[in-house]
């Protein structure tokens, strides 16, 4: 990753670490053009010593990996709000609350994000989302919305939908025989990488995804094989095969009570700023194609419009 | 019912920002307004404010701001504040010191803070553009503390280690002269020995710059002019920011532990207009009921007032109203001397309550009248009550301060000299 910061961008972000040193705000320069891990470090080690008030017991310089950030580095709760939420910005990614508690020494801290970043095991459980939640992500709302519940992992993510029986669509798909659509399946599967994409690839490329700049590329080798109905219950599973910004590129499977309902090879989103029309670079005819077929639902689409 | 005193005042405002200080502005009439920088702009139509000096906010960081050294607050105590807490938290560190009250008396179940402010309207327009140009996430997590009204109760308390009742009063320029009132009803019912009363507000164009356009400031460019209460040349108020601290106590309780009574807190009076958002009643009705209710709660004569410390903000029409009440209060007897202590201070809107009535009471302590500064040609209509245009020798034994707010709403507060009883 390769890329140099706007002038508002390196406004906005020497106003986050505003006050702190020059190093500090270097390596944070250098993480958002490069990537670089090794700067996380510094970064962190210049935001807490910002915030680290003259009284504490420990000095950051002195601190080791197993320094207590409340009790040892004088940290209050607030004062850490405020060092994550500068992290956030800085780094681009978001902390979640029940991670946070895990988080309790420098040692720890640097551990976190770097995991965070790289997409390593973080030590800490695979968030769940609930419908509710899901539907404060994603762009796709009721009564367009197949997922119940979703859990996104570095790499992989497991969602599920009950077939509810009252679907709009349902009532002609088909007549006095209710199916739920194949081509409504294969949306389902696109819906649940999109949760993942709005998600998790923030922090993997160090940039803010917008829930509106997310647009289905295409679908390879999807195979459907068996039809279901109200009350069936469709679990998703899905692999990230790669994640090269404008593209996130899945694998997966559609099972309901173990029988398997369809199969997909390649599902490709795109995403970015960069595909809105009018923004288009012209060297990137593939990313020029999605953009002009953004349909949110899945049309199975035979020709492999885009190639990574 | 029990008594109340006054045991300590606290200032930080654009005349002083200590007792001395204040006394000295108000004895020989030192104005506290200058141009003001905020205002040098070509959008802006006032060009004076009485500034509170010695603080600078140079940015909404609260890491950028400095204030007179006395004042040490660490950064959890600084960082939920908005100008309003700072100012209060100094006034008010004045006070308690005034009191010769203990920290143990402070931080305690029957010590209570009644506070007034309209909120800091920058720190909440610097919040909420953070949170729409950059994202909910990013809103400043002290976005709500540092900017509603109630951030100064919220300050205070925290900072005081404040125990018994604590609240925040919202009535516009009257606000702190009501948290006066309810401190001294809590008093007067047992419910707590010691109340502090706060009013304090910011200085800057956002809380300020929104009464151009109701017309209600004055463009008079020469701070030896305006303000000018009463006159005929009056074009409208001039802002000012700070805060004033009131230590209120129960008399006995107060007596019981030898501190220093500054004045008694004979009773108060309240009322509102029921006539219109923003003007007053022309004939002052409200403010004449609100001057007799202070009267009956007090089981004061109203011949024996010797001063009263007039609401008179500056405006035409505001300024004649309240004459008006007061000619109707008194009828044909003696009519105490009136003046407008805001012609020195400019208008501190929810401070401005609190402020008076410190100003009352160092009136009766210390034994002047202060002068209404800037008259030069009494406006007829105001003639009608006697305006204190040049200094008076007489010492003052019963003070009066009215308030009276936007909505109509009015405040007269009623003060006594100490005389070691009865």
């Amino acid at each position: 990753m390769n890329v140099t910061l706007t002038d508002k961008e390196m406004a906005d972000l020497k106003d986050g670490l505003r006050r702190c040193s020059p190093e500090t705000i270097d390596a944070a320069v250098r993480y958002r053009e490069t990537g670089d891990l090794d700067t996380i470090p510094t970064i962190v080690f210049g935001i807490l010593e910002r915030y680290q008030p003259s009284t504490a017991p420990v000095k950051l310089s002195q601190a080791d990996e197993d320094a207590r950030l409340i009790e040892d580095l004088g940290l209050d709760s607030l004062t850490l709000l405020e060092i994550v939420l500068t992290i956030e910005e800085v780094l681009k990614l978001h902390i979640e609350n029940e991670e946070l508690r895990e988080i309790r020494t420098m040692g720890s801290l640097n551990k976190f994000l770097h995991g965070k970043i790289t997409g390593a095991d973080t030590g800490a459980p695979s968030k769940v989302y609930s419908r509710e939640e899901i539907v404060l992500v994603l762009p796709q709302q009721p009564p367009f919305l197949f997922l119940d519940e979703a859990s996104l992992n570095a790499e992989t993510l497991k969602a599920s939908y009950t077939v509810k029986g009252n679907e709009f669509f349902l009532e002609g798909h088909f007549k006095d025989e209710p199916i739920f659509p194949a081509s409504i399946v294969f949306e389902a599967t696109g819906q649940a990488a999109c949760l993942w994409v709005l998600e998790k690839a923030p922090a993997q490329i160090g940039k803010e995804i917008k829930s509106n700049h997310v647009f289905f590329a295409s679908l390879d080798g999807a195979h459907f094989y068996q039809k279901t109905k109200p009350g069936d219950k469709l679990e998703f599973e899905l692999k990230l095969t790669r994640l090269r910004e404008p593209l996130a590129i899945f694998e997966g499977t559609v099972t309901s009570r173990g029988q398997r309902v369809a199969k997909i090879e390649r599902l490709v989103l795109a995403f970015g700023e960069q595909l809105l029309p009018g923004n288009i670079p012209s060297s990137e005819s593939s990313a020029s194609d999605a953009v002009a077929a953004p349909a949110l639902a899945v049309a199975p689409n035979g020709s492999d419009s885009v190639r990574s | 019912m029990k008594r109340v005193a006054v045991t300590g005042l606290g200032f930080i405002t654009s005349i002083g920002n200590s007792r001395r200080q204040v006394v000295r502005s108000l004895q020989e009439c030192l104005t506290g307004v200058e141009p003001f920088a905020e205002f040098a702009g070509p959008d802006a139509p006032p060009k004076l404010a009485g500034t509170v000096k010695g603080f600078q906010f140079p940015t909404a960081y609260f890491e950028d701001w400095q204030f007179p050294a006395e004042y040490k607050l660490t950064r959890e105590q600084l960082r939920p504040m908005a100008p309003n807490s700072l100012y209060a938290y100094g006034a008010m560190q004045q006070a308690i010191a005034e009191a010769k009250l203990t920290p143990d008396q402070v931080s305690n179940p029957r010590t209570g803070v009644m506070c007034a402010s309209g909120g800091s309207m920058w720190l909440a327009y610097e919040n909420m553009h953070t949170m729409i140009t950059r994202g909910v996430a990013r809103c400043q997590p002290m976005a709500i503390v540092n900017s509603i009204p109630g951030s100064l109760y919220i300050n205070l308390v925290t900072c005081y280690k404040i125990k018994g009742g604590a609240l925040g009063f919202s009535s516009a320029c009257s606000s702190s002269a009501h948290a006066l009132g309810a401190a001294c009803d809590l008093i007067r019912l047992g419910r707590q020995d010691v109340v502090f009363v706060v009013g304090a507000e910011d200085c800057n164009k956002f809380n300020i710059l929104p009464f151009a356009a109701i017309r209600a400031l004055s463009l008079q460019t020469d701070p030896a002019k305006t303000p000018c209460a009463f006159d005929v040349k009056r074009d409208g108020f001039v802002g000012t920011g700070g805060a004033a601290v009131l230590v209120l106590e129960e008399l006995e309780h107060a007596k019981r532990r030898g501190a220093p009574v500054a004045a008694e807190v004979l009773g108060w009076g309240q009322s509102a207009d029921g006539y219109n958002v923003l003007a007053p009643d022309p004939d002052g009705d409200g403010l004449k009921r609100a001057m007799e209710n202070a009267f009956h709660d007090a089981h004061l004569a109203k011949e024996e007032v010797d001063y009263i410390n007039a609401h008179a903000t500056s405006t035409t029409v505001g300024d004649v109203s309240e004459c008006r009440a007061i000619r109707a209060v008194f009828g044909n007897g003696k009519t105490p001397h009136v003046s407008s202590t805001k012609s020195l201070t400019g208008h501190g809107l929810s401070l401005a309550g609190a402020m008076e009535a410190g100003f009352c009471v160092l009136a009766l302590q210390e034994g002047f009248i202060p002068v209404s500064a800037h008259i030069t040609q009494l406006d007829p209509q105001c003639a009608i009550v006697p305006i204190v245009t040049k200094p008076v020798p007489d010492k003052p034994r019963i003070t009066l301060s009215n308030s009276s707010g936007f909505g109509g709403t009015n405040v007269c507060l009623a003060f006594r000299r100490w005389e070691n009883g009865p």
